[in-house]
């Protein structure tokens, strides 16, 4: 067959446009509430939940509940924030393979912050009075 | 030395000769890098604004050198060019009488077309995905002619209907140099929060529903560039800011 290939593509409507051209539409990412709105929820509560914490905890001094909040916070707080470098920088439509790579280590390094925090908590002064010294 | 347009006594003007540095690259001659070509301007026989200048170079010196105008007052948004390292409007930004030279850059992280022309195709086609019509769930009943809009309704889209689309802002912003395919941009989201908050458009709940998504508003992290920037006074950061409030639910 002579062209395998359409240069036009038609729409619901009925409207014909030549592929690649300035009236191909922009497309939009899929909708995903989670990875939108409740993901930017959830950011800006862990981030307000913070300022009462540290305050609490440069007041009263070490306190195993602020400490157990604190340890579990930050890295989540932390993550999130270093999530969004990663989307930002290394977003998986140009940077595949780097963007998994450095997603899946930040994961693990999270990871590996929230057990230390809990040691640290549990076995070891605290954050509070690691801070302090 | 200038000419009286009355006819009446002159004031010879010692000619104020300032330096422009200008970008430059010919898509005729792809092999030849972008460089910066110096131009030599008497102020004291151009009028004030930054497009004066271009178009006496145009005119005097050098023809090939390509811009966009048209309405050489700050309305039309055609000539949006990088300035000192500020995103403005040629026609509105004021020559700085005592440096020694001006730079002038086109918009950046665009491709250019030509000299100071970018390419805002994808910048229009993401102003288009947003539909910026209003749009009725319901036919107009028999004998109504108007949507009617309160004063105090109407007082909302102050602010935000005066966008001219110069793309000035969205090319000052971080987040749209590195995700411009798809973190849609202040100047397109400004325009999404006018029809959001439109009221006499039914599709409010929708519009915000289509922006559901990590990258269409999200990538803002409110650097604040685009307020900083805008040659028209917007405020697109904080429109941004309102979009986000409004999602929040």
């Amino acid at each position: 067959r002579a062209s395998a290939f359409r240069a036009t593509k038609t729409i619901e409507n009925g409207a014909e446009y030549i592929k690649g051209t300035v009236n191909e539409a922009v497309v939009l990412p899929p909708k995903d509430k989670v990875a939108g709105s409740y993901h930017w929820d959830f950011e800006r509560l862990l981030s307000l939940s913070l300022i009462p914490l540290t305050i609490a905890s440069v007041v009263n001094g070490a306190h195993p509940i602020t400490d157990l909040c604190l340890g579990v916070i930050l890295p989540f707080h932390c993550h999130l924030g270093f999530d969004a470098m990663i989307t930002d920088y290394f977003p998986s439509r140009r940077s595949p393979a780097l963007n998994k790579v450095l997603t899946w280590s930040l994961r693990g390094a999270t990871l590996i912050a929230l057990y230390g925090c809990y040691e640290f908590n549990t076995n070891d002064v605290g954050m509070t009075e690691l801070v302090k010294k | 030395t200038v000419e009286s347009a009355t006819g009446g006594q002159v004031t010879n003007k010692d000619p104020l000769n300032k330096t422009f540095n200008i970008y430059r690259w010919n898509p005729d001659k792809p092999a030849e890098k972008p460089h910066l070509q110096q131009y030599q301007v008497d102020l004291n026989a151009c009028g004030p604004m930054v497009l004066d200048v271009l178009i006496k170079i145009k005119n005097e010196q050098d023809p090939t050198l390509t811009f966009r105008r048209s309405c050489r007052e700050g309305i039309c948004g055609s000539c949006a060019m990088n300035i000192n390292g500020t995103n403005t409007l040629a026609c509105l930004a004021k020559i700085d009488r005592n440096a020694s030279n001006t730079k002038i850059y086109p918009l950046p992280h665009m491709y250019v077309v030509k000299d100071l022309v970018p390419d805002l195709t994808r910048f229009y086609k993401q102003y288009k995905s947003i539909e910026p019509f209003l749009k009725k769930k319901t036919a107009p009943k028999d004998g109504e002619r108007e949507h009617y809009q309160s004063i105090a309704d109407r007082k909302k889209l102050d602010g935000l209907y005066e966008c001219i689309l110069c793309a000035c802002c969205s090319t000052s912003c971080p987040s749209y140099w590195w995700n411009s395919d798809e973190y849609l941009g202040p100047a397109v989201l400004l325009q999404a929060y006018r029809w959001m908050i439109d009221s006499r458009d039914d599709y409010a709940q929708e519009r915000r529903e289509a922006l559901q998504n990590p990258f269409s508003v999200y990538r803002c992290h409110t650097i604040m560039n685009c307020t900083r920037t805008c040659p028209k006074g917007l405020n697109p950061g904080r429109a941004i800011a309102m979009i986000k409030k409004e999602m929040a639910l």
